[in-house]
């Protein structure tokens, strides 16, 4: 409205203008005054069209976002009538949902007969009728969706629903790779370990990632490529080196535990001093701890200070993860340490 | 200067002079006129243009409303009779549950426990419903009927749109029931009343922020509403009421004593604290 106020007013001030140049003009200057008068008309077309365009503009803008929320809008009402019709089938169902090609969902939480999708400008809010009986669910950045009912209970999975077989127990994690994977430093120094981890059933399903550098301590495995986890000695001796755990709720970044500790019956992680930032003796110190989601793909960043009394030599880096289902990343569902890379304080 | 005297005498000379400025006042009166009826038709058409245009966002507005209150209705009527945890029928055989079947004791059960609110396994807290259940006698006549749910509904300007659908069911009775000794499955009809108003959205939302806080899952919850009619909070009977119209709450409010007295929108804020309790703030 302010803008077709706008246009009204300066046709008529244009207009009067005109009219004034007109009624001057009419003795002296022909040549001249007939320029004038076709420059201001010329210029009022120029505003009103300007003015104009400004005013459809702004109606399409205001359409467009519009049409932007309303396909998230959609988005949350299919999940919601997903959930809704698996909820009302009797028997056991698998339905899969793709995100539409090109559309970026920066999360979506499904809780208690709820979908919240959050995208870049806002928040979608969509209640759903039916009991899921599990979740809640957080999913960053999801591109497909696998809805499993069986037994009153709907579990979802960030993944084809091809990879989700109802019979079978969950796929167990992976530790994929560290970088930098081969490196030498000095003593007092600090790096940035970026561990991959990944499992197919999503990575909401990992309950802990572990991260160790340690020398091999040769229990299960003669050429140190394994070591065995369940708080035995390998995991007492990460105490004097660097063992860090991070645990579910993924979302509360930075909440990680140190293998700093042993008392009778507890894992290195679970005593009071795991929760600072120190090992046993005080000779590495991790900075922060933080991590990104790449699909199924869970990417950890240790940063690690190795204060000068950290013991000089050959190190391994060791990773590790489980997941809801208790399934370790040993490669036979087991839980073990896998030796992933090299690491040399000199 | 002297050209244009010159000029002038040429035309008073030739006679024409009176024509031509008669047709440029004709034309500048013309002009004035024009002008101003440009300017209006170009409004016109400019409010032409906005007005088809938010009238077609109305449409897209009410066409989605109606779209969910059907979706909501329908799975509501399947969930109730699909789902195990709701009315559906188990074999005690094959102990699979069986669809569009109920069960006569979860039916009973229904019937006294949730008089006046909406069962947790098929509730959703955006509408409100009501159910009754017949059961159809082979000549048409009703022989026996059970209805849960709420009771009370918004009204007027509060009520935002309403749905009755039905859905043709089977009632199951087990051996040594009272009505069937032998065991037997009658025909029955499935009605359902679901309303979307602001009553509903209101005591929706707090009875989700509610259940919420109870499962530890979230404890501090926001959402936005808009309120047409006074509302006003009963402490004694816990019953939240938007006009006439009231229904029960699942946990207590804490600083809503005086409820909301003007229309509008507004953005309400509820703290949960444990065990059922709900601080609300504006």
């Amino acid at each position: 409205m302010f803008l077709l106020i706008s246009v009204l007013l300066t046709q008529t001030l244009t207009s009067k203008f005109i009219r004034t140049e007109r009624e001057f003009i009419i003795i002296p200057m022909k040549g001249s005054t007939v320029l004038s008068e076709n420059i201001l008309t010329g210029l009022s077309i120029v505003i009103s069209f300007i003015l104009m365009v400004l005013v459809v503009r702004l109606v399409l803008s205001q359409q467009s976002e519009r049409t932007y929320r309303n396909l998230f809008e959609s988005i949350a009402r299919d999940i919601a009538l997903i959930i809704d019709r698996q909820a009302s089938t009797a028997g056991s169902e698998k339905t899969e949902y793709e995100i539409p090609k090109g559309v970026h969902i920066e999360e979506i939480r499904i809780d208690y007969k709820s979908v919240f999708l959050t995208y870049e400008d806002g928040t979608i809010r969509k209640f759903f009728s039916g009991m899921l009986n599990s979740g809640p669910y957080t999913f960053n950045d999801p591109t497909v969706f696998c809805f499993v009912k069986k037994e009153q209970v709907i579990q979802i999975s960030p993944i084809d629903c091809d990879y989700v077989d109802m019979g079978l127990p969950p796929t167990p994690p992976e530790v994929i790779s560290v970088s930098p994977n081969s490196v030498s430093i000095g003593p007092g120094n600090t790096i940035t370990f970026t561990a991959t981890y990944r499992d197919l059933n999503g990575v909401n399903d990992f309950t802990r990632v572990y991260f160790a550098v340690s020398p091999p301590e040769l229990s299960i495995d003669p050429s140190g490529d394994k070591e065995d986890a369940n708080c035995q000695a390998f995991e007492e001796q990460l105490m004097r080196y660097v063992g860090v755990v991070y645990r579910q709720p993924l979302g509360v970044s930075g909440e990680f535990y140190i293998a700093a500790e042993k008392d009778d019956g507890l894992c290195p992680w679970d005593n009071d001093k795991s929760k600072g930032d120190m090992n046993e003796p005080g000779t590495m110190r991790v900075e922060s701890v933080s991590h990104t989601v790449n699909g199924n793909d869970l990417i950890v960043e240790y940063e690690v200070t190795f204060h000068n009394d950290f013991p000089v030599g050959n190190y391994n880096i060791y990773m590790m993860a489980v997941d809801n289902a208790g399934l370790g990343s040993c490669g036979d569902g087991t839980a073990c340490w896998k030796k992933m890379g090299e690491f040399r304080v000199s | 200067m002297g050209t244009v005297q010159l000029v002038g005498k040429r035309w008073e000379n030739s006679g024409l002079v009176e024509n031509r400025k008669g047709c440029e006042r004709l034309k500048g009166q013309a002009g004035y006129i024009m002008k101003p009826m440009m300017l209006i038709a170009v409004i016109i058409l400019l409010i032409f243009l906005l007005q088809s245009l938010y009238s077609g966002v109305g449409k897209e507005r009410i066409a989605q409303k109606n779209l969910d209150i059907v979706s909501a209705g329908t799975n509501v009527l399947l969930i109730l009779a699909n789902s195990e945890q709701c009315l559906a029928y188990e074999s005690p055989v094959t102990y699979k549950t069986q669809g569009i079947i109920l069960d006569i004791e979860k039916l009973d059960n229904f019937d006294i426990d949730s008089d006046n609110r909406e069962p947790e396994c098929a509730r959703n807290y955006e509408f409100g419903w009501r159910v009754d259940v017949e059961q159809i006698r082979r000549d048409g006549s009703i022989d026996n009927s059970w209805d849960f749910g709420i009771k009370e509904f918004s009204e007027g300007q509060a009520l935002n749109n309403e749905i009755r659908l039905w859905i043709p069911v089977a009632i199951k009775y087990p051996k040594g029931h009272s009505h069937c000794p032998e065991g037997c499955t009658e025909l029955g009809k499935m009605n359902i009343r679901l309303v979307n108003g602001e009553l509903e959205n209101l005591a929706g939302f707090f009875d989700w922020a509610c259940m919420m806080g109870q499962m530890g899952r979230m404890s501090t919850l926001s959402t936005e509403l808009k309120i047409s009619q006074p509302v006003v909070y009963k402490p004694n009977q816990n019953e939240l009421c938007v006009g006439n119209s009231c229904r029960p709450l699942l946990c207590h409010l804490l600083y809503f004593d005086e409820g909301i007295n003007s229309a509008g929108t507004y953005e309400l804020t509820v703290n949960y604290q444990a065990p059922n309790k709900l601080l609300v703030g504006e």
